[in-house]
C-alpha cells in the first residue's frame, strides 16, 4: 500500500521535488498536487518574456498534463487549500473538502508585497507574479497612458521591459539611487539604467509612490517628490512575502517564513516545506537555483535516500532582458577587508568587477560580457585560491593560456563547470545527456538534462556544448532531417541503407518519404556516399550527378569559373624529370599561376574547363595521375625527408609515406582525408594536425588520429605505437575503413571523434584485434575497384566531351 | 532582331547536367532536368558570378557551385534572394534539335 503524499502548491519548487522524488522511486507514494491557479506547472521565471510576447504561454509550460498522467500524479487545479489539520492528518480546501495525507509538502511560494499606500487597493494596481498578472497587465496597458512600475529590482526591471516592449511609455520608480541595488554596485546600475533607457524605460530614482488617485481604477500617481504622473496601471514589484499562514495557523513555527531543518522538514516530521515559503538558517530564498538545490534534498529525504542535508546556497543572478547580459553573485560591494578588480569600458558597455578577500574570490559583477560567469562562480563556490591567477583573472579564462589551440570558451570549460546556474547542471552532465540519449536538438537537451530549461539565459552555452559534442552533424542538419527534403537524420539514413537494398539515391528518397523526389545539394551527395561505401565501386555506380562540382569534374572550381589541376606527387617526393614534364604542360596551356600546396603538391591554377581533358591526357602520358585535391577522399600523404638525409630522422618517412599513399589513394571518405609521416618527434611533416599522423620513433611508429589544421585547430589524439611497417599499414587501413563506415557525410575525423569519443575508436581499432582485421579487410575490398585514375577514366569514357563549350555564331 | 539559332542535338545536353554555349561575347547555360526538359539562362549567378552550368540540378532548380544559391531555372529567380534574377532565354526543341532565340 502506497503512502499518500499531498503537495500544496503546483509551482516550480513543488514539481522539481516531485520529479526528483520520482527519479528515486515511483513505488513509495501516491501523489496529489493542489494548485490555486488553473494551469499545469509553468516557468514563472519566463513571465517577463510572456509579458514582452517574446514567448507564448505554451513555451513556458514545464510539465504538461500528459506528464502528470504518465507519472500517475493527480493534479487538482483551481483548488486552494486553506487549512491543515495535523491531528487528523488531513488538509481542507476552501469548499471544506478533506484530503488525508501521510506526508505533506508545503510549496506555497510567496505573494508580491504591495505596500499599503493611498489608492493601493484600486483596480489596475497589480503584482507581477503569475500568468494572471501578465494577462491583466497586457489587458490594461494602453498607448495613451503611461505605465508605472514600482521597484527597480530584478523582477521590476523585467516587468518594465516587458511593458515598454509594447511601445508603452513606462516609468520605473525606485526608492534608492541605483537600480538592482541588491545585486549591483552604482557603476553597473548606471550602465544598466542607460541601456534600459534606450529600450524606452524612464527612471525616477530616490523616490517612492505617495498616493494613487482614481475612481475605480488608476488615473494618476503622485510621487513623494511631488511629481504627478498620468497613468492607468501601477505594477508593484517591491518584494515578496512568503505564504506562511497555512503553516502558522496549524501551529508550525514560522518566522519570516516557515522554519525548516537541513532536510526541509518543519517541526512536524511528516510536513515538509520548500521554496520561497520556507526559511532555513534564518534565510529565505527567492531565486530558482537554491530552490532546486532544496528540492533535491527534500526528495531524497522523502524517498529515504541518504542525504547530507541542505547547507544554504550562494545566490547568483542573471537578468532576463533580451540584449542585456548581466550576472552577479556573492558579495558585490567592497568592504574594509576586501579589494576589488575592475574593468570598465563605458562606450562598449562592458563592466567587470571581482571582489577579492585574501586569496579568494567573494563577489562577481559582470555587465555586457558574461561569458566567464560560470567559471568565476565556480572559483567562488569552491573557494579556489586565486593568488596565482590574480594578474589575469579579470580578463577571463581564455587569458590563462592554452588559447593557441583555437579553443573557444566552451571547450575551455572543464566538465565540472556549471552551464545552467538555475538547475545546477554542469557541462559534463550536458555532454553525458547528449551522448547517452542521442540528443540532437536544444529542445531535447532541455527536456532531458534540464539545462537551459528555467530562465533560458544559458541556452546559447547549451547550444555550444551541443555543437561541440555533435560536430558537423549539428551544424549541417536542421533539428529535423539532414536538409529540408526529409525528416531523417544521418543516422536514420545510414541505418536504413544498412538493411535495405538500393540501386540509386532516388530509391532511398522514395522509401524514406523525401518531400522532394530529387533531393538537394545537401542530401544527394550524402546518400550517394552512403550507398558507395556500402556497395563499393564495383556494385554501385558512383552517381556523377549526385556529386558537387569538384567531385564531379575532378578539379577544384575557382571563383572565376576556371579550375585548378593538381597531379599526384607520391609522398610529396618528386624529381627533375617530373618537374620538367609539369613545366612543359604548364607552358603548353599558359598556366597563369603555379603554387606549392600545404600538402606538398604543385597546384596549377586558372585552367579553362575545356583545357582540363587535354591537360590531363598530357599529364597521364607523362606518368601522372590525378592528385584528387578536390576529393572527399584521400588527398595527400605529406612527409619529411626522414633518415634518408636528416641527422635526426629515425625512420624512412619518405618511402613509408609513398607506400601509404599508394595503398590509400582513390579511397572515398566522408570528408577530405589527409595523412602525414614524420620520421622523428620533431614532426617536420606536421603530422599532429592531420587525419592520420604517423611519427617515427627508434622502436617503430606512433599512430595519431583525428587532427585538423583548418578553421579550428585540433591536435591529434595519440592512438597507439607499432613496431613494424606492416602493422602500421594494417592500422591505417582499419582506421580509414572504420571512419568511412561510421562517420556521417561531411564529418571530418576531428568532428567524428569529438562526437563519438576517442575511446570509441580505440575500443574498435586498438583493443579489438578481430575488429581491426575486419575493417582492414573491408578497406582492401573497397580499394580493389577504387584505384582508377579519374582523369584517364573520364577522358576514355567520353565524359569530358561535355566540358567543351558549344560555340555558335549569330546569324548574319 | 531576334532569331532562332540551332544549337546542338538534345542528346548532347546531359540529363541532370548542362552545357555552356558561347555566342560572340554572350555566355548562356543550357540545362536539362531529369524529365528531359530544357532551360536556358545567362550563365552567371547574380550573387558572385558563379558559373551555373557547373551546379547541381534537382527538380527545376540549379544550385550555384560557388556559394550554393538555388536558382529556379523556369523563372530565373534566386530562391532565397528574390530580388535577384538571372536572365532567361527562349529555347525550344524540334526534331531532337535545340534552338535558342537570341
Amino acid at each position: 500500500m502506497k503512502e499518500k503524499l499531498l503537495v500544496i502548491g503546483n509551482g516550480m519548487s513543488a514539481l522539481r521535488t516531485i520529479e526528483e522524488l520520482l527519479s528515486h522511486t515511483d513505488k513509495k507514494y501516491e501523489i496529489s498536487i493542489f494548485g490555486e491557479e488553473p494551469h499545469v506547472n509553468y516557468n514563472r521565471i519566463m513571465l517577463s518574456y510572456l509579458l514582452s510576447r517574446e514567448k507564448t504561454f505554451g513555451d513556458t509550460i514545464l510539465n504538461t498534463q500528459e506528464w502528470y498522467d504518465n507519472n500517475e500524479v493527480t493534479l487538482h487545479t483551481d483548488n486552494k487549500i486553506s487549512q491543515i489539520n495535523r491531528d487528523k492528518k488531513v488538509i481542507l480546501n476552501s469548499n471544506n473538502e478533506e484530503f488525508a495525507y501521510d506526508k505533506l509538502l508545503i510549496a506555497t511560494g510567496s505573494v508580491p508585497f504591495i505596500p499599503t499606500t493611498f489608492g493601493s487597493s484600486l483596480n489596475n494596481v497589480l503584482g507581477f507574479r503569475t500568468k494572471e498578472d501578465v494577462d491583466n497587465i497586457l489587458n490594461t496597458i494602453s498607448d495613451e497612458k503611461k505605465a508605472v512600475v514600482v521597484g527597480g529590482g530584478l523582477l521590476g526591471l523585467e516587468a518594465a521591459y516587458g511593458i515598454a516592449k509594447h511601445g508603452i511609455k513606462t516609468l520605473l520608480i525606485h526608492r534608492s539611487a541605483n537600480i538592482m541595488s541588491q545585486q549591483l554596485d552604482a557603476t553597473a546600475g548606471k550602465l544598466l539604467q542607460k541601456k534600459l533607457e534606450t529600450l524606452g524605460i524612464e527612471f525616477r530614482l530616490n523616490t517612492t509612490v505617495d498616493k494613487i488617485d482614481g475612481d475605480n481604477s488608476v488615473e494618476s500617481v503622485t510621487l513623494s517628490d511631488g511629481e504627478v504622473v498620468d497613468a492607468n496601471i501601477v505594477v508593484f514589484s517591491t518584494g515578496i512575502s512568503p505564504n506562511k499562514t497555512i503553516a502558522s495557523d496549524c501551529g508550525l513555527s514560522t518566522n519570516k517564513a516557515i522554519i525548516v531543518n537541513d532536510y526541509l522538514q518543519t517541526e512536524d516530521e511528516n510536513i515538509f516545506a520548500i521554496g520561497e515559503c520556507c526559511e532555513h538558517d534564518g534565510k529565505t530564498f527567492g531565486l530558482v537555483a537554491p530552490l532546486f538545490e532544496q528540492a533535491k534534498i527534500c526528495a531524497k529525504k522523502l524517498a529515504d535516500v541518504e542525504t547530507e542535508g541542505y547547507v544554504g546556497s550562494i545566490n547568483s543572478t542573471r537578468l532576463k532582458i533580451s540584449g542585456v547580459d548581466l550576472f552577479s553573485a556573492g558579495q558585490y560591494i567592497c568592504d574594509e577587508d576586501s579589494e576589488e578588480l575592475i574593468l570598465l569600458d563605458e562606450k562598449v558597455g562592458i563592466y567587470k568587477k571581482l571582489v577579492i578577500k585574501g586569496d579568494y574570490l567573494v563577489g562577481i559583477i559582470l555587465y555586457g560580457d558574461t561569458l566567464d560567469a560560470s567559471w568565476y562562480l565556480k572559483l567562488l563556490k569552491e573557494k579556489t585560491d586565486i593568488s596565482d591567477l590574480r594578474v589575469k583573472l579579470l580578463f577571463g579564462k581564455a587569458s590563462l593560456g592554452d588559447s593557441g589551440h583555437g579553443e573557444d570558451s566552451i571547450e575551455a570549460m572543464s566538465d565540472d563547470e556549471e552551464i545552467c546556474g538555475c538547475n545546477g547542471i554542469t557541462k559534463g552532465a550536458v555532454i553525458e545527456g547528449i551522448k547517452c540519449n542521442n540528443l540532437k536538438t536544444i529542445g531535447e537537451v532541455k527536456a532531458c538534462t534540464k539545462a537551459g530549461a528555467s530562465c533560458g539565459s544559458c541556452v546559447a552555452l547549451v547550444e555550444q556544448v551541443l555543437v561541440s559534442t555533435l560536430g558537423d552533424e549539428y551544424q549541417d542538419v536542421t533539428p529535423e532531417g539532414i536538409c529540408d527534403c526529409c525528416t531523417s537524420t544521418h543516422k536514420e539514413i545510414k541505418d536504413n541503407i544498412a538493411v535495405n537494398d538500393y540501386e540509386n539515391v532516388y530509391e532511398v528518397f522514395k522509401n524514406l518519404k523525401w518531400s522532394n523526389e530529387e533531393g538537394c545539394r545537401l542530401c544527394r551527395p550524402a546518400v550517394n556516399y552512403y550507398l558507395l561505401v556500402k556497395y563499393n565501386d564495383d556494385k554501385y555506380k558512383n552517381d556523377l550527378r549526385s556529386r558537387l562540382v569538384n567531385d564531379r569534374v575532378y578539379a577544384n572550381i575557382q571563383k572565376d569559373g576556371t579550375y585548378s589541376v593538381v597531379p599526384r606527387i607520391w609522398g610529396g617526393v618528386t624529381n627533375a624529370k617530373d618537374l620538367r614534364a609539369m613545366a612543359d604542360v604548364a607552358d603548353k596551356y599558359n598556366v597563369p599561376t603555379i603554387k606549392f600546396t600545404g600538402g606538398q603538391r604543385l597546384d596549377m591554377l586558372g585552367i579553362k574547363k575545356e583545357d582540363l581533358a587535354p591537360m590531363w591526357k598530357d599529364l597521364n602520358d607523362a606518368g601522372f595521375v590525378s592528385g584528387q585535391a578536390y576529393a572527399k577522399g584521400l588527398r595527400t600523404v605529406k612527409t619529411c625527408v626522414g633518415n634518408t638525409w636528416c641527422r635526426f630522422g629515425t625512420q624512412d618517412a619518405m618511402q613509408i609515406g609513398i607506400d601509404i599513399e599508394k595503398m590509400t589513394w582513390g579511397s572515398w571518405t566522408p570528408h577530405k582525408f589527409k595523412i602525414a609521416v614524420s620520421a622523428c618527434p620533431r614532426n617536420c611533416a606536421e603530422a599532429t594536425i592531420k587525419d592520420i599522423g604517423v611519427i617515427g620513433v627508434d622502436s617503430g611508429w606512433e599512430i595519431h588520429f583525428a587532427g585538423n589544421g583548418g578553421l579550428k585547430v585540433r591536435v591529434t589524439d595519440f592512438l597507439t605505437k607499432v613496431k613494424t611497417d606492416e602493422e602500421l599499414f594494417h592500422y591505417i587501413k582499419a582506421l580509414m575503413q572504420f571512419y568511412r563506415e561510421d562517420a556521417y557525410y561531411l564529418e571530418r575525423t576531428a568532428h567524428w571523434v569529438e562526437r563519438v569519443g576517442i575511446d570509441y575508436v580505440k575500443d574498435a581499432i586498438v583493443k579489438d584485434d578481430a575488429k581491426r582485421d575486419f575493417y582492414a579487410k573491408g578497406f582492401d575490398e573497397s580499394q580493389k575497384h577504387a584505384q582508377i585514375d579519374p582523369w584517364k577514366d573520364s577522358v576514355d569514357s567520353g565524359f569530358t566531351q561535355e566540358f567543351e563549350p558549344i560555340v555558335l555564331e549569330r546569324m548574319a | 532582331m531576334k532569331s532562332w539559332i540551332k544549337v546542338t542535338s538534345l542528346d548532347n545536353i546531359p540529363t541532370m547536367g548542362a552545357r555552356k554555349v558561347l555566342i560572340d561575347d554572350l555566355e548562356i547555360g543550357i540545362f536539362k532536368n531529369s524529365k528531359k526538359e530544357i532551360f536556358a539562362l545567362e550563365n552567371r549567378c547574380p550573387h558572385k558570378d558563379g558559373v551555373l552550368t557547373e551546379g547541381m540540378i534537382h527538380g527545376n532548380t540549379v544550385t550555384c557551385p560557388l556559394h550554393n544559391w538555388d536558382i529556379d531555372m523556369e523563372t530565373g529567380i534566386a530562391k532565397d534572394e528574390e530580388a535577384d534574377c538571372v536572365t532567361r532565354y527562349e529555347i525550344k526543341v524540334e526534331d531532337n534539335i535545340v534552338y535558342l532565340n537570341i
